[in-house]
């Protein structure tokens, strides 16, 4: 019987395949292909002047193992390039990862150089670097010779490896503009397989299918795929390719029918193994979980007990993915004090469960990986495990593998992303809440005061909470380091002033952290006849979105919603008065959220007050007009932040 | 397939002592000790309760034994030491290794097989190279317990010398002892301590100790240093992770001790072991003098000798930058010996010695005279000139002797030679970029080796912005803005101009000019940008800025940013005595803005400080309504030792105040 847990491996190596996504296609034939008359032509590429080198084409064929006959499945890769700039140079090297079970076996390449001299690929030039001895990984480096403007380079290798599956799409689009990319997927008939394709852009993928000698072969094609944009704010690279795939759902193997990834049932089933033989000793947590809880009142508060010393006391190793090793229990974990994410959740479910709380267990993935497509049981789309419960009445999500969540916290990775519900009769396929702007805020707040001298000080706070206050948790291994490492950011900030006596306060349970700080002009900033001050510090914004609609190519996607607020109170003494101030602002669109800016001078009482609030309520901006609404909000932003409040020595 | 970007210039080469090769841009050999590093745990707060090093110092040989008991004080510990590496390489192997892990009931268990790995090591600069690590991976490592690791390794030196870094971890350390025994056949012992400052002694200035230790530059703190019967030890405890200012030089803050014995204490000493490291190196061919002749052939034989040369200088230098691109493969003495030149043409690419041996051996076809110069690439950090040995060397240029050869003014000329470093892919022989100057070069002559300063050239490194504004009534201004690099960011953005597409530069533009001049509206923008020669890169658009000129009821007045070239104030007082290296361009802001009728011209003023750090310029002046501002900062050096900070800091306060103080147009 074929085991899927087999794919674990398989799952890892070929997560290594995606770092290099193009890796090359089908080698059938011994020789690489004639050159075009058209590629030996091209100097650039139409609609992509700027092009250091163009991927002619990017081909592969996968050969699914055809079990028994079969010993391996097989992939097939083939890339040609033309350098079009000096700077084009530089795409003379490539690296392929490999393994014990993703096996790289021949490797070819050639340089055709502008007047047809053929380089081929010299075995000195090849590399074999030893990633993990142990583990038997392996990255092969090979630098190709020759090379000049007009070069053509060309390479092929082929791949191995036991099982039937390669779970990571092909990737059509790449930093290079590409011309052709091809990938032919053979089956042999005794597989079952479903086919999975995203399209972005203009280009359509053209799709074949037919029989060749008892095989099927599914021929999956795009042209012309502009090189992908490097913008800020963009949704992730995955998400602006165009990728396909095809997934082994069931074989038939001596008359026997045996699912593979045809569901999420099947593949929980899979993978279920793991996690009942990781469970068998939970016992072993009983006692920990009594003493943990012996104080605490109510279920919430013991669920926070054992999620708290779950989070904190057992280290996260390993790598992310759902699975769990057989050979390994609760009690090995436990007792190095280690365990991987899907491990940890598998402890608090076991915790939990001892303290009589009954939870789900969730396969989740990463937004910031790319969207997943929940009809597809893929279990390389996922990151980890974690669980949801409820608990007095609220559904809380745990995830105890980051030491910066508070209880019933998710990372911003996590929010609005897909979750398989793992339910022995129906997994479901959900989507985890995004939670909302109030949650995750920047509090600032200053009071300062100008003396006779036009110094300025005076004492300040910021306020973090949520995503915001988890981005700085941590952040140094010592106190000491922290207080550094914040003076050094206020520093930076505040240019030009002092900053002493900062005392940072984390807690981590609320999500929430604390800075407070002295602050006063340095005598060099000290201009005795003029003071000016940027009243949006330290929570200034930066107009990330530069470009015009019109030239932006891809949506955007932020990190999660958020309110940033400043409160600032100046004053000043006689002598002194205000030269100008920013002005008053109010802005709201349901579509984005508010700016609202209240500056107030009472002259009578020399006092200055300014209040900002900057609420973002989306994330994803898609189209053309998203764009112009996202732009022209942080425009108004920048544009208000920018204006100074200033006084002058009458 | 995985395009191995690099950002030019930052190439360098894995030049460097006993084969250690520096990994990291700014860490050099802050990260390398003799075969073991605790560099997972590069930031932590888990106790070193014990760390003994003994170095058996042979004739040719190197046996290190170390002792390491380390207590996980959390679970963070636990995540920074869970790979203990053991640093080895082709010419050093691994005699003995253990480690066990001592729960905190004292149970002590040795670790199996399977917690132990290797993995090769190539810095993201290099395609490959034979450094590797023997790594254990405890299992159970879990708080409270302790890692215990004992090992040793012999290393068969390609020079007589070795570093050790004597802080290998941040966390603190309960015991250090590093004893150093020569061995029989070790003759001309020379060492010293480096590090961070406690009573420090005039810079330059060099003392010998009781026990016969040399000690220079910066002591050590925390350290004991005890003479033995056949070598020294030095004892001591670190007792807490190093706070430091974050602009100190990053060779200058770890404590690091050097080892060089039976050679000579003398550059020229180090200039004959790479001369005999080299010897025999195949250095011509026919494809060689093919090549040569082809690149020289139908060059303009100017009447002027010396202008000929360098057109043929020239010529190759482009060759070579342009046409044979930076592959790094340091494998064993091949990080120190470089590929022979006619294979290296063959391939058409190279290391930084391959490119620049390549440079040398068609300039000699020329019969230009050039040779090969070590060198520190680093924008933070510089070779210890009192110490001869290559450590600390890890790049490799070229020298060309400039007898004969037509100059121009801002040329990287220093004692007699010309710098290329032939891992740029742009620019002329003119142009050196900015991690080699004021660089410490080793210069290997056939008969000698002389250290020489490569020069400071800010006439090559250029930034500048330049406004043209009309000012409105309400106070809004609209123009033109032209930001100018020459130099590296020149070379930087004029080669993206090959390799990116249009959109992305715009929007680096746009970004640029939005942290310039806050609020601003840019559109119409274009760019044009030039890799010959030195290289350049100018962009310009028109912009508007709604609320430029602000509190027009008492007249109006504008605050002007822009480039800065000084560290802020605070930044300098924060580093004490530390040095710094800085960026030596050239910094030029001009607006000129036209004023509407009714809006008063400011004073004119001309202020300049000018000291050993530099010169900053403020010029406000006005003919009519046209007011022009202009602020130019011309740095006069790179480095900062402790003596230079009054100066940098007298820069920094008058460029800071000039772009502080608003321009008021007040009506007198």
């Amino acid at each position: 019987m074929v085991k899927t847990r087999h794919l674990v491996p398989l799952a890892l190596i070929v997560g290594l395949l995606s770092i290099s996504s193009l890796l090359p296609g089908p080698v059938s034939a011994a020789e690489f292909p004639p050159i075009s008359d058209q590629a030996k032509k091209m100097t650039v590429v139409p609609g992509q002047p700027g092009a250091a080198a163009v991927i002619l084409f990017k081909d592969a064929e996968l050969h699914f193992r055809d079990y028994p006959s079969d010993a391996a499945s097989r992939l097939d890769v083939r890339v040609r390039i033309k350098i079009l700039t000096e700077e084009g140079l530089e795409y003379g090297e490539i690296e392929i990862p490999h393994s014990r079970q993703v096996r790289l076996d021949v490797l070819k390449g050639r340089t055709v150089t502008p007047d047809g001299k053929v380089l081929e690929l010299p075995k000195d030039s090849i590399f074999r670097e030893v990633a993990s001895k142990s583990e038997k990984i392996f990255v092969t480096k090979a630098a190709f010779p020759g090379l000049e403007v007009g070069s053509i380079i060309d390479y092929r290798y082929t791949i191995y490896w036991d099982d039937f599956f390669f779970l990571e799409p092909w990737v059509f689009h790449d930093d290079l503009p590409v011309i052709s990319s091809t990938i032919e997927y053979h089956k042999p008939d005794n597989l079952g397989f479903q086919t999975w394709g995203r399209e972005t852009g203009s280009q359509k993928f053209t799709v074949d299918q037919k029989k060749m000698r008892g095989k099927t072969v599914i021929t999956v094609s795009m042209g012309n795929l502009a090189a992908l944009p490097d913008e800020p704010a963009s949704f992730p690279r995955r998400d602006l390719s165009s990728r396909f795939m095809v997934i082994p759902t069931v074989i038939m193997i001596q008359g026997n029918q045996i699912p593979l990834l045809d569901s999420w049932k099947s593949l929980y089933s899979n993978a279920g193994d793991g996690y009942k033989s990781f469970l068998k000793k939970r016992k072993a947590l009983k006692g920990q979980v009594q003493s943990l809880t012996s104080g605490a009142a109510g279920k919430r508060e013991k669920a926070e007990a054992v999620y708290r010393w779950l989070r904190d006391e057992i280290a996260l190793v390993g790598y992310r993915n759902i699975w769990v090793d057989e050979q390994r229990s609760i009690k090995d974990a436990v007792e190095g004090k280690a365990a991987t994410m899907a491990e940890k959740a598998l402890m608090l479910e076991a915790m939990l469960g001892h303290i009589g709380i009954e939870s789900e267990r969730l396969w989740i993935a990463d937004r910031f990986e790319g969207r997943i497509d929940a009809r597809v049981a893929n279990p390389e789309w996922f990151e980890g495990m974690i669980l949801r419960a409820e608990i007095d009445g609220e559904t809380v999500y745990l995830d105890p593998s980051r030491r910066t969540l508070a209880f019933g916290a998710l990372p911003s990775h996590f929010e609005e992303t897909v979750v398989v519900k793992l339910d022995k009769k129906e997994p479901e396929a959900q989507l985890t809440p995004v939670s909302v702007s109030a949650s995750h805020q920047r509090l600032a707040k200053m009071d300062l005061a100008i003396d006779e001298d036009g110094k300025t000080s005076g004492t300040g706070s910021l306020t973090l909470t949520g995503h915001q206050a988890r981005f700085y948790m941590h952040w140094q291994e010592t106190d000491e380091a922290t207080v550094k490492a914040w003076t050094d950011k206020l520093s930076d900030e505040f240019s030009g002033w002092e900053i002493r006596a900062v005392e940072v306060e984390e807690l981590v349970n609320e999500s929430r952290m604390e800075v407070r700080w002295k602050q006063e002009q340095r005598e060099e900033d000290v201009l005795g006849d003029e003071v000016s001050l940027l009243p949006a510090r330290p929570l200034e914004m930066d107009q990330p979105f530069t470009l015009p609609p019109e030239k932006r190519r891809s949506p955007v996607q932020m990190a999660f919603n958020k309110v940033d607020e400043v409160q600032l109170s100046v004053t000043w003494p006689e002598g002194w008065t205000v030269e100008s101030i920013p002005e008053s602002l109010a802005y709201k669109n349901e579509g984005i959220g508010r700016l609202q800016v209240e500056v107030d001078a009472d002259l009578s009482a020399r006092k200055l007050t300014y209040h900002k609030v900057l609420e973002r309520t989306r994330t994803e901006f898609i189209n053309n007009d998203d764009y112009k609404l996202v732009r022209g909000f942080y425009d108004k932003a920048a544009t208000s932040d920018a204006q100074e409040a200033v006084w002058i020595l009458e | 397939m995985t395009r191995r970007r690099r950002v030019m210039p930052k190439k360098r080469c894995g030049f460097s002592s006993n084969g250690f090769v520096s990994r990291g841009a700014a860490v050099s050999i802050a990260a390398i000790t003799l075969g073991f590093m605790a560099c997972a745990s590069a930031v932590g707060a888990a106790v070193v309760e014990t760390w003994t090093h003994r170095i058996d110092v042979g004739p040719s040989t190197v046996t290190e034994t170390s002792h390491w008991v380390v207590l996980m004080e959390d679970v963070d510990d636990v995540t920074a030491w869970s790979e203990f590496p053991i640093h080895l390489d082709e010419n050093r192997e691994l005699v003995s290794s253990d480690a066990w892990v001592v729960s905190p009931d004292g149970k002590r268990r040795k670790l199996k097989r399977k917690e132990r790995d290797v993995r090769d090591v190539t810095a993201s600069f290099e395609l490959a190279s034979s450094r590797r690590y023997m790594v254990f991976e405890p299992k159970d490592l879990a708080a409270g317990s302790r890692l215990e690791v004992k090992a040793t390794v012999r290393e068969a030196v390609y020079y007589p010398g070795a570093v050790l870094h004597l802080r290998p971890a941040l966390d603190p350390f309960q015991k250090v002892e590093v004893e150093v025994r020569r061995q029989p056949g070790v003759e001309g012992f020379r060492r010293l301590l480096h590090g961070p400052l406690q009573d420090e002694p005039a810079e330059g200035e060099a003392a010998e100790s009781s026990s016969g230790l040399e000690v220079s530059g910066l002591q050590v703190s925390g350290l004991q240093v005890t003479e033995t019967a056949s070598g020294f030890r030095l004892t001591g405890a670190w007792d807490r992770t190093p706070i430091r200012p974050r602009l100190a030089a990053s060779s200058e803050v770890e404590p690091m001790l050097y080892l060089a014995w039976n050679t000579p204490d003398s550059w020229d000493g180090v200039a004959r072991w790479y001369r005999e490291l080299i010897a025999g190196l195949p250095r011509g061919s026919a494809s060689l003098d093919a090549q040569a002749g082809e690149l020289l052939a139908g060059l303009p034989t100017a009447d002027d000798r010396a202008a000929a040369r360098r057109a043929q200088l020239e010529a190759l230098v482009d060759f070579v930058r342009r046409k044979v691109r930076y592959v790094a493969v340091e494998v064993g003495i091949g990080g120190y010996r470089p590929t022979p030149s006619p294979e290296t043409l063959e391939r058409k690419w190279g290391d930084c010695k391959d490119k620049s041996f390549l440079l040398i051996d068609l300039l000699k076809k020329a019969g230009i005279e050039a040779h090969p110069a070590l060198i520190r690439l680093d924008d933070d950090g510089r070779i210890r000139d009192d110490f001869p040995s290559p450590f600390g060397f890890n790049h490799l240029i070229a020298a060309v002797k400039v007898d004969g050869l037509a100059l121009e003014d801002g040329d990287p000329v220093a004692g007699g030679y010309l710098f290329i470093d032939p891992t740029q892919t742009v620019g002329s022989a003119r142009y050196l970029h900015r991690s080699v100057q004021d660089q410490h070069a080793l210069v290997v002559t056939d008969g000698e080796g002389v250290l020489v300063r490569t020069p400071v050239s800010p006439e090559t490194q250029h930034i500048a912005l330049e406004a043209d504004l009309t000012v409105d009534e309400a106070g809004a201004a609209s123009g033109t803005a032209t930001l100018k690099f020459v130099g590296d960011y020149g070379a930087q953005f004029a080669q993206g101009m090959d390799a990116r597409q249009p959109e992305d530069i715009e929007q680096q533009v746009r970004d640029l000019l939005q942290r310039l001049i806050p609020s601003v509206q840019a559109s119409s923008v274009e760019w044009r940008g030039e890799t010959d020669g030195l290289p350049f890169f100018e962009a310009q658009a028109d912009i508007a800025v709604g609320s430029f000129v602000s509190g027009l009821a008492r007249g109006g007045s504008v605050k002007l940013d822009g480039f800065q070239w000084a560290p802020a104030p605070r930044d300098i007082d924060e580093l004490g005595e530390w040095p710094v290296s800085l960026p030596v361009s050239t910094v030029h802001n001009h607006y000129r803005l036209t004023l509407p009728d009714g809006m008063c011209p400011p004073k004119n003023r001309n202020d300049e400080v000018s000291n050993g750090a530099g010169v900053f310029q403020h010029r406000v002046s006005h003919e009519g309504n046209v007011v022009d501002i202009v602020r130019r900062t011309r740095p006069a050096r790179s480095w900062f030792g402790a003596t230079d900070l009054a100066d940098l800091k007298a820069l920094s306060t008058a460029e800071h105040r000039a772009v502080k103080r608003r321009i008021r147009f007040r009506c007198p």
